[in-house]
């Protein structure tokens, strides 16, 4: 099987705070991996060090290794816009910007100058199919992007991510600000995606982590505790700390 | 059921606290109307000492371009020329200064630099209008001559120096705009790939945009009513300028400044009194368009933002 991101002897500060300690994570081409733990371990800023938004906030460090198909993403010589493009992220709360729904899809091809207008037509089209949202919002094109529901927004975020073609999508908990029935359609959706992208999803659902992912890691306090396959992770776990939390007894 | 119970004790306590309720709403409410009664005698006192402007003098003298108040001939034009002149040209200078100043504080300065540089913008705002005047008078005219104009003191100088009086304002506000968007906005289009300078132009402003307008609207409303500086640096001569680059190199002057030059040498209850509050009374009307058009630009904004709900 082949690697897409490996992380080799990552550590991350927040100031003189160390957020991330030693992490060696392994991440699958074309598969889900699923980062869970309690508020605070760290997976999230681990997530977001994974595209280098952590670049935008202030007094932070990375040291170690980050392997993009065996490039290090935190070489000198990066090019942090370009580097974003490959590896795309969808957010907690979902951000779609004050426009219509097609402007909001465009956006990415727009600033990177990847299509005319006839292209772009389509590419909207294929990624709202792709994002599964097409086939309610092909008559609505126009209408402010803010109408649609949060389910619906946050696949359109979604739609808006893939527009651009990335090969990783990063998720940061998707699901958090949605029902049960909108949670379901984007579980959905990540399977379907996951056959053309590599998908990291960081998420305090356990069920979400057991029944969407393919790999999981446990976090806790900053350091990966343990990281397999999510089926082994969820029935035999190697660590008694793992088992704990994932039965409830810990977090 | 015990829940039909729960109001009882809030009842009991409710005629110790009514008093202070009622008083504190009557004062609330007196504070709202008293604006809503100061604009309406504003309007009424202009109304009734203006209104002779447009009964007596017929209306192709009154947009005429001769202003002789001792002959009679109150000819509006070349004051709202002047006032025209003057607005656009602060107007050209001070929106796109003060915008990308706010871009640069709220977007791109670090903080520390932010922090000196806000309180001196404040500073900047605090500034009575008659020492810029002063500063502008002593300093700037002389600039302005050298760069090729007959006089100084000319309409350039006012638009130039009414821009940086407006410029704080512009800038505060319009920041204020900026800080108000989310940073998941900026978020979201910075993990697309896009640059900083494309986030800022292609999300933060189109989102900020009410605000920007509002900033934008204030300004204008700062330099529309502003007199002494202006009267101080513009060259007072009410003509109206030729066409061209002249035109804003040339000696004018503003509604306002001849409101302000003229109101105490005048018989009160004569015609020309009168002039001079139809003059505030144009004034008056053209402040109301101007704040009508920001509502409207905005408007249409947030009426959609109430509807999306969302973020």
């Amino acid at each position: 099987m082949q690697n897409k991101i490996e992380v080799n002897e990552f550590n991350f500060y927040y100031g003189s705070f160390q957020a991330l300690i030693e992490l060696n994570i392994p991440i699958r081409a074309r598969q889900i991996t699923a980062l869970i733990g309690p508020s605070g371990c760290g997976k999230s800023t681990f997530l977001r060090c994974l595209n280098r938004m952590n670049d935008t906030i202030a007094g932070t460090r990375a040291e170690g290794q980050v392997l993009l198909d065996g490039e290090n993403i935190y070489a000198p010589a990066v090019d942090v816009v370009s580097l974003r493009q490959r590896i795309g992220m969808v957010f907690q709360r979902p951000n779609p910007f004050p426009q219509s729904i097609f402007d909001n899809v465009a956006y990415g091809p727009r600033v990177l100058g990847m299509a005319r207008q006839k292209s772009l037509d389509q590419i909207v089209q294929k990624s709202l199919e792709d994002a599964s949202l097409w086939d309610e919002v092909r008559h609505r094109l126009k209408d402010p992007a803010q109408e649609l529901n949060p389910g619906q927004q946050q696949r359109l975020c979604i739609a808006r991510t893939i527009a651009v073609q990335p090969e990783v999508i990063l998720m940061d908990e998707p699901c958090s600000a949605l029902d049960p029935v909108a949670t379901l359609r984007v579980e959905d959706l990540m399977q379907e995606l996951a056959e053309n992208y590599t998908i990291v999803i960081v998420t305090h659902n356990m069920q979400q982590a057991a029944r969407a992912s393919d790999w999981t890691g446990f976090f806790w306090l900053g350091r990966l505790v343990e990281f397999g396959a999510t089926k082994t992770i969820f029935s035999t776990p190697k660590q008694e700390l793992t088992e704990a939390y994932i039965t409830g007894r810990r977090g | 059921m015990t829940t039909a119970q729960t109001p009882a004790p809030a009842a009991a306590d409710a005629p110790s606290r009514r008093p202070s309720e009622i008083a504190i709403e009557a004062l609330i409410w007196l504070a709202g109307a008293s604006t809503i009664v100061i604009v309406a005698l504003i309007f009424y006192f202009l109304l009734r000492e203006g209104i002779n402007t447009f009964l007596d003098i017929p209306l192709r003298q009154l947009f005429g371009r001769r202003w002789y108040p001792i002959e009679d001939q109150f000819g509006l034009l070349p004051l709202l020329a002047g006032t025209v002149i003057v607005t656009l040209g602060a107007v050209i200078i001070a929106v796109p200064l003060g915008v990308i100043a706010a871009i640069y504080l709220g977007e791109i300065a670090p903080p520390w630099l932010r922090e000196i540089l806000k309180p001196l913008i404040e500073i900047l705002a605090g500034i009575p209008s008659i020492v810029l005047g002063f500063l502008g008078w002593v300093a700037l005219a002389p600039v302005v001559q050298r760069l090729g104009a007959p006089t100084g003191l000319t309409g350039f100088t006012g638009s130039l120096l009414l821009a940086y009086m407006a410029l704080p304002t512009i800038i505060s506000i319009a920041e204020d705009a900026l800080y108000a968007v989310p940073k998941e906005y900026r978020d979201g289009s910075l993990a697309i790939g896009a640059t900083q300078w494309q986030t800022i132009w292609r999300v933060v402003l189109p989102a900020a945009r009410s605000g920007l307008v509002i900033a934008v609207m204030l300004g204008i409303g700062r330099v529309i009513g502003e007199t002494m500086a202006v009267l101080m640096v513009t060259g007072n001569a009410a003509n109206v300028p030729s066409l061209g680059l002249a035109t804003f190199f040339s000696p004018v002057r503003t509604m306002t400044a001849t409101i302000a030059a003229e109101m105490g040498e005048v018989a009160q209850g004569s015609l020309h009194y009168n002039v001079l509050f139809g003059i505030g009374l144009i004034l008056f009307v053209i402040t109301f368009l101007v704040n009508w058009l920001a509502t409207r630009l905005v408007g249409v904004n947030s009426m959609r933002r109430k509807r999306g709900g969302g973020l």
